[in-house]
């Protein structure tokens, strides 16, 4: 398979993935790109012990998880910098900007992914895979490398911290 | 018993809010120009070197400093002078590099 078609086959699962991460375009377009560029540039690595799709499903999870701490470490930066009067780079915080979102529900949407982004890194993964990729629970449990009990366990759990998180935030 | 019921009546309902809402995101294209950008990007890509090899790099240059410290002090640079002079003295030749007083 050229790189064309495996790019052509891909890219909008991993584009739409790290929207539904990161919840910015800039943001998921430099992901995409990254996990292109890793994606070409380890071919030969590549075993087929699992499909091509799982492959980089995890190179963009991983991806998005790198750029989370990165983003944190950015901002743990700027305060600093704020503090001792220097410049702040101007792109270190990034709006809610997920053109996948319907506009009336943006409000609602951008509460609801706020409180995601509270989850614990395997539960987000967990419940983004399942909700909004429609992965089953075995193909799940295959990009994360865990048993499809142990996916169960951690969508339900993401379930009820996400409602309590939920409440905690409305209260 | 009546309440805890009632508390999982509505996590159930929370819960099914939350899924019809991840639902209803809609999936959308990946830009057009991203793998021009990609081409670019993998046109233009320099091999880093891996962090480990620098780590090795780096600490086997702090043992050879170490090792040329130890040496320079245990040989003494003083004492090499001090040598000098005696072998100087004791074939009749002056020490000194001063040529007027």
């Amino acid at each position: 398979m050229s790189l064309e078609q495996l790019y052509e086959l891909h890219k909008d699962m991993v584009y739409n993935l790290s929207l539904n991460y990161l919840q910015n375009h800039e943001d998921a377009q430099e992901i995409t790109q990254d996990v292109f560029v890793a994606v070409f540039r380890s071919m030969d690595k590549f075993r087929n012990e699992s499909s091509v799709s799982t492959w980089i499903y995890r190179i963009t999870i991983n991806k998005c998880l790198d750029h989370i701490k990165a983003s944190k470490r950015k901002k743990r930066l700027s305060f600093f910098t704020s503090i001792f009067g220097g410049d702040v780079e101007e792109n270190t915080f990034r709006v809610f900007d997920h053109p996948g979102v319907q506009l009336e529900q943006k409000q609602a949407m951008e509460r609801l992914f706020r409180c995601i982004n509270e989850l614990p890194e395997k539960q987000k993964t967990a419940l983004l895979l399942s909700k909004t990729e429609n992965l089953s629970q075995s193909e799940i449990a295959e990009v994360m490398g865990v048993s499809v009990k142990a996916v169960e366990s951690l969508i339900q759990r993401a379930k009820s911290n996400l409602s309590e998180i939920l409440k905690k935030n409305e209260g | 018993m009546n309440r805890s019921s009632n508390e999982s009546n509505m996590m159930e309902n929370e819960c099914i809010h939350i899924d019809s809402y991840l639902n209803s995101i809609e999936r959308v294209s990946a830009p057009p120009f991203l793998f021009t950008r990609i081409r670019e990007q993998l046109a233009n890509y320099v091999e880093k070197v891996p962090g480990v090899y620098v780590w090795i790099g780096g600490v086997s240059l702090c043992v050879l400093l170490l090792f040329n410290f130890m040496l320079v002090l245990k040989t003494g640079i003083g004492r090499s002078v001090d040598e000098r002079h005696v072998f100087a003295n004791s074939i009749g030749y002056s020490s000194d590099n001063n040529l007027y007083r």
